[in-house]
């Protein structure tokens, strides 16, 4: 998949593709993708409940003649590699017999948490159960040369119950070591249980890594990482009577570096900042980023495509980055009145609003990411595409996450975005632009809801369904 | 039952909100509304919705609808000493239903109604006239609401109109609530014998009714006194429940108001009731009542005729009784006063003459020849109703006392419709047990049930009108041929003896 002049985006890796023809279980699907903070490892959610782990490949590795105490560089390309590194079953589906619904076993967010040693934290959650995961590296030792010989001896420790007398062959003698293997095994450590009525739909750990929220459609709650009885409400913007309620939050996030700011986006399409050190509960926002849609825009499905599904702070955390349905906007945190740009993400669906919100689609929730450097972002969209922008130098890339060079669309050109601060646009030969669907017609069922960016490369990991792929750019 | 509790509370409040919103095609298309006249509306009373994607419609901004869209004419029909009457008809040939309004409604109340049988296979004619005291009729007392004299009007209205000809007309009577009173006596009168083949009673039982009487000052009381335009009444009466249906109340409500108009001419009343005017400009009577302030009687009723009117010529003198306080009374907002030569000529104590008219083209000389144009900016315009029902309080009792014995009298097949069964008497209760009259519920009506579910009514009405087959010749009974012998049923079993 070549691109143009300006920026390339190769293709790295895929985990999980499926082969043409074989249906896709529902438990497959990705539903979280995240990073890590120094991106070596890379964690994904599914519908099943399970989240898989993927460690980086020689994360070491320096070339000759460097210096071997210096960082390792940030390879390029194909020395950026990543493999499986582990599973396990996070959460498992639940029957709420209160009110006779099933709480599925989806994992909506997958977040890590900073550690010093080797062990790795993160945690897990579904609608309503957060979890804390531990996972760590178990050496395993099995052992030869026993006293006592025993039929379907286990090994690694296990007991060996000889209840018949043995008859000793020879003397005594100590068992041997034979192998020592590390297994990567993941404990659960905490649950964070019964806070929320609502299904959760993000958490975000703050950067005194010591509390973290989660957020549910009405509520934010703030949780200390060792207590789990216990949980602050920040945020709650129920209304005594629900017949008025118009308005849900559907994203919140703490800021990266100052531990008491936190963001939370709603269905309205406003995002609010709150300062916890005001008071106890943040329900009066200490500022609110919200587009005020002049009168000639509007049409009956404005409401509805403002509503923001994902917001993110850049690294430096003097920028928010939201996704609502046809656009992403990026927004400075001191100017509230309007963002400072805007990119249509595929504009050439707004004329078939209608049809989206006929099949449901219009509802999608879409995740977005900011590089490490705070000058790309990128976002899904339909068809398996997502589109890669440059936030200051204007250039706009849709990749198609699949890995059949064979396949071929329609060259056709890229949708406009309003970006302020480029005029100029790349779209070289040889591009998969975005179909418009006079071809192939969009497919909605095949939507990129959510990927990761790697903390200092510029590695983007796409969930497709149940595939995922690593892109090098 | 998993897939339904994800996203459930984000995606429902979306579609809240988006349901929220006014239906595509009302804000898509510019909304025709009618095209109000200057004099009507100087300051419109409700915001009109701007084209495009403007705010949202009210939904409850019901226009008025003329008559002309239910009806196919409009008839003056006058009766000797009587009083002139309006009557809306529709159909050409078939039998005849007549139809007769509720106290406070007018004939257009029955529109729904017309145009719902208008499309049933058989032809119907429909008659509706405004009774005495209601709509535009204009009759020489319009207080009298007794029911000798309004059953009397009936009677009057369907000979003069029927009367003449030398077959059978078969009349299905219909009447509401009061109407439905009236047409019982009217019925057993017998003055309709060469033709009534059947009468329908809607929403109207003695006992109710006599029961209800003490509150109904009240309930009138609690009824607005004016409003400032036509759609603001029609509003009033969709959003307080009188009227249930939307499309009915925009045709059948405006008729039941006139328009009021006071000037401030320092000092000086004039009081003018405008005659109502044939086709032909023929010149107005003017009445003038010395003791009250003069009138010039003049009613319009009709969007197309031209008034014409030669007002107090030589009454000024008169005039100079006038009381402060001065009223014009207009049915229709579209009337155009003219007079015999062109000039409309109002003549008042100070030489001010002001006149209403829609194109400000009147000219008004006066005494002194100062002649001075209001328009409608000038004075406070109101809506006031058309029938003083209060005024009718003296005569409630004898419509409905007796009612339930005359309407088993009846002697031709009779149907009584309700919106409720907890609505009948005893007497109608051992009437109905007996089999002496059908009886039909509509519980999801309100009182006028021919507007609030004018379809299903107008069915009721056709299926009325075919069991008794109204207009339609007897049935023809197959006979057996001459000398078959008659043949018994065989018993079975053993003979008692």
């Amino acid at each position: 998949m070549d691109s143009s002049a300006q920026s390339e985006w190769n293709f790295l890796q895929c985990f999980g593709e499926r082969t043409p023809g074989e249906d896709i279980q529902e438990a497959d699907i990705i539903s979280a993708v995240e990073f890590d903070h120094d991106g070596l490892h890379l964690a994904t959610g599914d519908r099943g409940g399970r989240v898989v782990l993927f460690e980086r490949v020689n994360p070491n590795a320096r070339g000759p003649g460097m210096d071997q105490r210096q960082p390792a560089p940030i390879p390029r390309s194909a020395a950026f590699e990543y493999r499986y590194m582990t599973e396990f079953q996070s959460h498992e589906p639940e029957f709420d017999y209160l009110k006779s619904l099933e709480i599925e076993e989806k994992i909506n967010k997958v977040r890590w948490c900073r550690s010093s040693s080797n062990t790795r934290m993160l945690l897990s959650t579904n609608d309503k159960t957060v979890k804390l995961w531990k996972v760590y590296e178990k050496k395993v030792s099995s052992l030869a040369n026993f006293n006592i010989e025993n039929r379907g001896v286990a090994n690694s420790g296990a007991r060996v119950n000889a209840i018949s007398h043995p008859r000793l062959a020879r003397d005594l003698h100590l068992p041997k070591v034979t192998s020592t293997e590390v297994l990567l095994a993941a404990r659960c450590k905490k649950v964070y249980a019964n806070a929320h009525t609502y299904h959760i739909n993000s958490v975000s750990v703050n950067s005194d890594q010591e509390t973290f929220l989660s957020a549910d459609d009405l509520r934010v709650n703030l949780w200390n990482l060792n207590v789990t009885e216990q949980s602050f409400n920040l945020v709650d913007i129920k209304p005594s009577n629900m017949e008025d309620l118009t308005e849900v939050i559907t994203s919140a996030q703490f800021h990266p570096s100052h531990c008491n700011i936190l963001a939370y986006s709603s269905s309205k399409g406003c995002i609010r900042l709150a300062d916890m050190r005001s008071a106890a509960l943040c329900d009066r926002h200490a500022k609110a980023f919200e587009e005020v849609e002049s009168q000639a825009n509007k049409s009956f499905f404005s409401e509805i495509i403002a509503s923001i599904s994902d917001i993110t702070f850049s690294k430096d955390g003097r920028f928010i980055l939201s996704r609502d349905y046809m656009t992403l906007k990026l927004w400075d945190i001191n100017k509230e009145s309007s963002p400072v740009a805007t990119y249509n993400v595929h504009e050439q669906l707004r004329a078939r609003l209608c049809d989206l919100y006929e099949n449901d689609s219009i509802f999608d929730k879409f995740d977005c990411c900011m590089n490490g450097q705070g000058d790309a972002i990128a976002t899904g969209s339909y068809n398996n595409l997502f589109r890669v922008c440059g936030t200051w130098n204007g250039t706009d890339l849709t990749l198609e996450a699949s890995r059949d060079p064979m396949r071929k669309r329609l060259q056709a050109p890229a949708s406009k975005g309003t970006n302020r601060f480029g005029g100029a646009r790349k779209n070289g030969p040889g591009k998969w632009g975005a179909s418009d669907s006079t071809e192939l017609g969009t497919d909605y069922a095949s939507k990129l809801l959510h990927l990761a960016w790697h903390p200092e490369a510029n590695v983007i990991a796409a969930a497709a369904s149940n595939s995922l792929y690593m892109y090098c750019g | 039952m998993s897939k339904a509790t994800t996203d459930n509370l984000r995606k429902v409040t979306l579609k809240a909100t988006f349901a929220a919103l006014p239906p595509l095609s009302d804000v898509n298309e510019n909304e025709p509304h009618e095209p109000t006249i200057d004099e009507e509306n100087p300051a419109p009373v409700h915001t009109k919705a701007s084209g495009g994607m403007g705010p949202p419609l009210t939904k409850n901004n019901v226009q008025k609808v003329g008559w002309e869209q239910y009806w196919d004419k409009r008839e003056e029909v006058e009766i000797e000493g009587r009083g002139s009457f309006n009557v809306y008809c529709r159909g050409e040939s078939g039998p005849i239903v007549y139809c007769l309004h509720g106290g406070g409604y007018t004939g257009l109340t029955w529109s729904l109604v017309a145009q719902s049988l208008a499309s049933s296979p058989q032809k119907y004619r429909i008659v509706a006239p405004d009774l005495r005291g209601h709509g535009l009729s204009r009759t020489s007392d319009d207080l009298d609401f007794s029911k000798e004299t309004m059953s009397t009007d009936i009677v009057a209205i369907w000979m003069k109109l029927f009367g003449g000809c030398n077959e059978r007309q078969p009349t299905l009577m219909v009447g509401h609530s009061m109407g439905a009173a009236l047409a019982v006596w009217a019925a057993n009168t017998g003055g309709m014998k060469a033709g009534l083949d059947g009468v329908i009673a809607i929403d109207v039982v003695e006992g109710t009714a006599i029961a209800a009487l003490p509150y109904m000052a009240g309930v009138l009381a609690a009824r607005p006194g004016y409003f400032h335009s036509v759609e603001e009444g029609i509003n009033w009466a969709i959003r307080s429940g009188t009227c249930r249906c939307k499309e009915a109340a925009a045709v059948s409500f405006p008729s039941q108001l006139v328009r009021e108009q006071q000037y401030n001419c320092t000092g000086a009343g004039l009081h003018i009731d405008i005659l109502r005017q044939h086709q032909q400009a023929s010149p107005a009577a003017v009445l003038s009542n010395t003791s009250t302030p003069p009138a010039a009687v003049l009613s319009c009723c009709n969007t197309s005729t031209p008034l014409a009117a030669d007002i107090g010529s030589g009454d000024h003198e008169a005039s100079s009784s006038a009381a402060a306080g001065s009223y014009l009374h207009m049915m229709n907002e579209d009337a155009e006063l003219l007079t015999t030569n062109g000039d409309a000529e109002l003549l008042t104590t100070n030489g001010n003459a002001e006149l209403l008219t829609t194109n400000g083209d009147a000219e008004l000389l006066t005494t002194n020849g100062d002649a001075e144009l209001l328009t409608t900016n000038g004075g406070e315009i109101k809506w006031v109703w058309r029938t003083l029902l209060e005024r009718s309080q003296p005569f409630w009792e004898g419509w409905y006392r007796g009612l339930s014995d005359e309407f088993l009298k009846v002697t031709c097949p009779k149907m009584l419709l309700l919106a409720g069964t907890d609505r009948l008497d005893k007497t109608l209760s051992i009437g109905q047990m007996q089999g002496k009259f059908q009886l039909s519920l509509m519980p999801t009506a309100g009182h006028a049930i021919q507007e609030d579910e004018a379809v299903k009514t107008a069915e009721l009405m056709l299926q009325f009108l075919q069991r008794f087959r109204i207009g339609m010749p007897p049935m023809q009974f197959p006979k057996a041929p001459s000398g078959t012998k008659p043949v018994l049923p065989q018993v079975a079993g053993p003979l008692m003896q």
